[in-house]
């Protein structure tokens, strides 16, 4: 222990202001922007639907009108009607329709409401099964036989998941459990769950070792309070900051499988859905199918990949490490 | 280039062996914008063991880095004088400074082994600080020479510890390989801070009467931080009591612990005088009165000392004003 | 008042493995016992095993042999939740107070753990305890909202101090509490401890490495050499009169704050060995100026310096072949001890002089 008394630098923490915030935002202006584009995405996950000026998920209909702009009736004396199939954009359809004349403006903001759900739903589902496993198995590795092998077995069978490419491994599980937004979000949680499992489990290797641990147990803290009171709240912190990264992550992957048919099947608006029904269309020139739900995808994933990013920076440094 | 300082006293009484007089030296911290040094003084004879005295956060290590001028990036220098052998040290170029680092004034640090190169062995090390100041002269004999340092220091079997790494030494031994670093080309001043810090009672005893000894054999200079009584008794020739960054008493040890003036000194050592009217009673331990005859040797006479500021109570005792 | 100390320790053993085959013993053999508000300081240099032994006896780690009686229950027989109850009748206090505390947590927070833990009780019930707790360690009530990394070290101390006696112990392991701290500091908490057992009754082991800590607050003093106990007796007695030649060379070492006297010591050669795979004998052997032959061949036998205790123990007993000789004339085994010693100045300028002129010749 050193004793050396040449003064420490203290770091002064600003408080939090609306100057400060100001501030820091024009400092940041990648990251500021990254979460304004979230802000956006959570917004019309809660209210796109309700806000869509058509409904994203049935046919759009005209009228059909004579010269003098009249409505021509059939024989019932109903309006005749034709469907909206591929109009470019327009006023009335901002994004223009798609090839079911759906308009893909309603559908590309309903979206997030299916992709954001998807993404953050399984992320905390796989961080909280990842976190509890790799407790236990950071916690009992190396401790007497039993449960020594047991947290031995649990990490083999993590290092399996992952050892096979994510996307075949999902694509498999779809076929087995079949397709929709709940199946999607069962599969990418046990899908996420090793990554979080292995954070959780290396920081708690490290975090069990702590002199505070063994302090808590003097004090008569039984097992499962030091567990999940004392050693998870320090030991979650690493996987908690991959969680940004992990969302974009699940919505590439849920797009991805819509993409070949296997996530979300339409007409529920999802974007990897949207982007596979235009594909073909864009050597036709009517591109406005795919590359709209393309642009708000990509926006999303890079928002959270810049967020992510930016927590990781702020992260280093700081907790446990610096102690 | 001799830099004389004002309040010198007139030709003729200053002290011969003079090798580092100290003067106004100001130290301000930057980001935390307090003085970690104010207006500190000292005068060092060849020889003499200096101990400065302090708790923890009292700026003697800032002391020492502005004595020898590796001052960290948020402290900056306000004022000073710093003479060595009557040249001023703040005139120098960064250049002259490293020069004179190793060769003139070497700095011991604490921390074992810690504190030295894990992959380098400890003779290579030390051959490392020889070469930088004798570029010209062969491996071998540098080789030579280190081995001889480490016979010097008191390390067994110096050969074979040449050739060893860093953790492959005990804390003991790694601190002494940290003081032949400091001491491989000679210098004439040493610059300690808490160097025994963390080391076991009985190693430090073993090292620092070792090393005492080798100093007063050498007449080699040496400032000492130090929280510990029991080391600025035995091995200090004079004290200066410092307390955030300032020095509130500078003494010639006998007359520091026989008669403190400040109340901070007081107060520090009045722990101390607990427990050695304790440890009178260990009747089986024989205590031998220290030949004292030798302690006269450094009374400043004329410190730089602000005349405002402090009170000569004896020879070369001087207390500051206390603030009420 | 009972004759059973509070804690019973014999022939206590924990050996480490390190390496392949490589065997560590921390604690070898070790009997102590501890009575109801008494201090037992507990001193060795680094790698003697004092530390180890504060939480073999604590169980905060498992040993391999050897026997814990607190209260005459048998500790290490005790498992899961009636062990656990235990702990609110023996605590642990770190020298570095900031590793203890759970870097999440609050100074109220940390000091209520062991309540909410041992007690039941009512939100304003618990608050009235936290307070009484706090002025028992001297504590300001204003560092409770604070994170322990923003106050001082000495109020850290007293919050680990505070959360220790929260649930009334009978007996306190402190490991180096003043370790690290300033000397005035270290006063202030040393004066905290011995009011606190002065009040409650609490017995301390208190391990340090600082002799004159040691002294200002132990009843008794029990000196630890490479996982052995190599003295055990009154502090003032050991102090004034050590017999083991280790606890010569120790208490001899300590540095006089008193320019104008030095001291005699007992120098021991080389450093404080591997304690991995030890020889057998005494472990001071290699090191001591006074080695016999005998003093490798097996382990040294117990002398008792001075009656028999309760319970069986000498109050005042050391392990050393040689002094076993002089068992029965205590005043030959000191002079004999002080012919090995000398201050510092002549042998050692001699070993310089003889250094230079083989440097020059």
């Amino acid at each position: 222990m050193t004793t050396t008394t040449w003064p420490a630098v203290r770091v002064r923490v600003p408080r939090l202001s609306a100057s400060a915030i100001w501030a820091g935002m024009r400092r940041q202006k990648l990251l500021t922007i990254a979460l304004g584009i979230l802000a956006v995405m959570i917004f019309l996950a809660a209210v796109g639907p309700i806000i869509a000026p058509h409904d994203p998920e049935s046919v759009l209909r005209e009228t059909l009108l004579d010269e003098q702009g009249q409505p021509i009736l059939n024989s019932q004396g109903d309006p005749r009607t034709q469907l909206v199939n591929l109009r470019a954009p327009s006023g009335t359809y901002w994004f223009g329709t798609d090839e079911k004349a759906l308009d893909v403006f309603s559908r590309t903001i309903s979206a997030p409401r299916v992709d954001l759900v998807i993404a953050i739903a399984s992320t905390i589902i796989g961080l909280g099964a990842g976190s509890v496993i790799g407790l236990v198995a950071g916690y009992a590795a190396g401790r007497g036989r039993l449960v020594g092998s047991l947290a031995e077995v649990l990490t083999r069978f993590m290092d399996i998941i992952q050892a096979f490419p994510v996307f075949i491994v999902a694509l498999a599980l779809v076929a087995v459990i079949g397709s929709g937004q709940d199946k999607v979000i069962y599969v990418l949680s046990f899908l996420f769950t090793p990554i979080f499992f292995r954070y959780v489990r290396a920081e708690t290797l490290l975090v069990r070792e702590l002199t505070f641990v063994e302090a808590e147990r003097a004090v008569g803290n039984p097992t499962r309070r030091i567990m999940f009171n004392h050693i998870l709240p320090n030991s979650v912190t690493t996987a908690t900051v991959q969680g940004s990264a992990v969302m974009g992550y699940a919505i590439l992957l849920t797009a991805g499988l819509s993409f070949v048919g296997a996530g979300v099947a339409p007409p529920t608006p999802e974007w990897g859905a949207m982007i596979r029904s235009g594909v073909e269309l864009m050597q036709s020139g009517q591109w406005w199918t795919s590359v709209f739900p393309g642009i708000t995808l990509g926006l999303t994933v890079f928002s959270l990949a810049v967020i992510g990013e930016s927590i990781r920076v702020r992260w280093r440094g700081s907790g446990l490490r610096g102690y | 280039m001799v830099t004389e300082t004002p309040d010198a006293t007139p030709a003729g009484s200053t002290a011969s062996g003079e090798i580092l007089r100290v003067s106004d030296l100001t130290l301000h911290h930057l980001v935390e914008d307090r003085l970690v040094i104010d207006g500190a003084f000292m005068s060092v004879d060849s020889g003499e063991v200096l101990g400065v005295m302090g708790e923890s956060g009292s700026g003697k290590s800032a002391l020492l880095f502005g004595i020898i001028r590796l001052l960290l990036r948020e402290v900056e220098q306000r004022s000073g004088r710093i003479a060595y052998r009557g040249e001023d040290l703040m005139a120098k170029s960064n250049r002259q400074m490293e020069q004179l680092r190793g060769l003139e004034m070497a700095m011991i640090v604490p921390g074992g082994k810690f504190s030295l190169n894990p992959v380098e062995t400890a003779g290579s090390q030390i051959v490392d600080v020889l070469r930088s100041h004798f570029p010209d002269r062969s491996k071998k004999d540098l080789a030579d020479e280190a081995i001889e340092i480490l016979r010097i220091i008191g390390i067994p079997d110096p050969d074979i510890r040449f050739r060893a790494y860093p953790h492959e030494l005990s804390g003991g031994m790694a601190q002494r390989i940290l003081i032949a670093k400091a001491m491989a080309c000679s210098p004439q001043l040493l610059l300690g801070d808490e160097f025994t810090v963390g080391l076991d009672v009985t190693i430090q005893a073993q090292v620092m009467d070792h090393f005492h000894a080798l100093l007063r054999e050498r007449n080699t200079s040496l400032i000492l931080t130090t929280s510990d009584l029991g080391i600025a008794a035995t091995y200090c020739d004079t004290i200066a009591v410092i307390r955030r960054g300032q020095i509130v008493e500078y003494a010639p040890v006998l007359d520091f612990f026989a008669n403190p003036q400040h109340s901070y000194s007081r107060l520090l050592l009045s722990a101390a005088r607990e427990a050695r009217a304790q440890q009178k009673m260990d009747e089986a331990r024989v205590d031998v009165e220290r030949d004292t005859s030798q302690d006269r040797r450094f009374v400043h006479e004329d410190l730089p000392a602000p005349p405002d500021l402090y009170t000569l109570v004896a020879p070369g005792h001087l207390v500051r004003l206390e603030d009420e | 008042m009972t004759d059973e100390p509070l804690l019973q320790i014999r022939n206590l053993t924990k050996t480490f493995t390190v390496g392949k085959g490589q065997e560590l013993v921390a604690v070898s053999n070790v009997s102590l016992d501890l009575r109801e508000g008494e201090t037992l300081g507990l001193v060795g240099e680094s790698g003697s095993g004092k530390t180890t032994l504060g939480r073999v006896v604590l169980r905060l780690t498992e040993p391999d042999t050897g026997t814990v009686r607190f209260e005459g229950i048998d500790l290490l027989a005790l498992a899961g939740e009636p062990m656990r109850r235990m702990r609110s009748k023996m605590q642990i206090v770190y020298q570095d107070p900031m590793l203890g505390f759970n870097p999440r947590m609050r100074v109220r927070d940390i000091i209520s753990e062991p309540l909410r833990l041992h007690e039941t009780l009512s939100r304003t019930e618990l608050q009235k305890r936290v307070m009484e707790v706090l002025e028992l360690a001297d504590l300001d009530p204003r560092v409770l909202s604070e994170r322990p990394g923003a106050i001082r070290k000495a109020e850290q101390q007293q919050v680990a101090i505070a959360r220790a006696i929260a649930t009334g112990p009978r007996f306190i392991v402190l490991d180096e509490p003043t370790g690290l701290l300033d000397l005035s500091v270290s006063i202030h908490i040393i004066g905290i401890l011995r009011r606190l057992q002065e009040e409650q009754k609490i017995a301390y082991i208190f391990i340090s490495h600082d002799l004159s800590a040691v002294r200002a607050i132990s009843h008794r003093l029990a000196i630890m050499y490479l996982g052995q106990l190599v003295e055990t007796g009154p502090i003032e007695d050991v102090f004034a009169r050590p017999t083991h030649p280790y606890s010569e060379a120790l208490l001899s070492s300590v540095l006089l704050p008193d320019p104008k006297t030095t001291r005699q010591r007992l120098r021991l050669s080389g450093e404080i060995p591997s304690p991995i795979n030890l020889p057998p004998g005494c472990p001071l052997a290699p090191r001591c100026p006074l080695v016999e032959e005998r003093c490798t061949g097996g382990p040294p036998p117990l002398v008792a310096i001075r009656g028999n205790g309760e319970s069986g123990q000498p109050s005042w007993w050391s392990t050393c072949f040689p002094l076993s000789d002089n068992e029965e004339n205590l005043d030959n085994w000191y002079a004999i001890m002080q012919e090995h010693e000398s201050t510092e100045t002549e042998e050692l300028r001699a070993a310089i002089a003889a250094a230079r002129t083989e440097n020059e010749g």
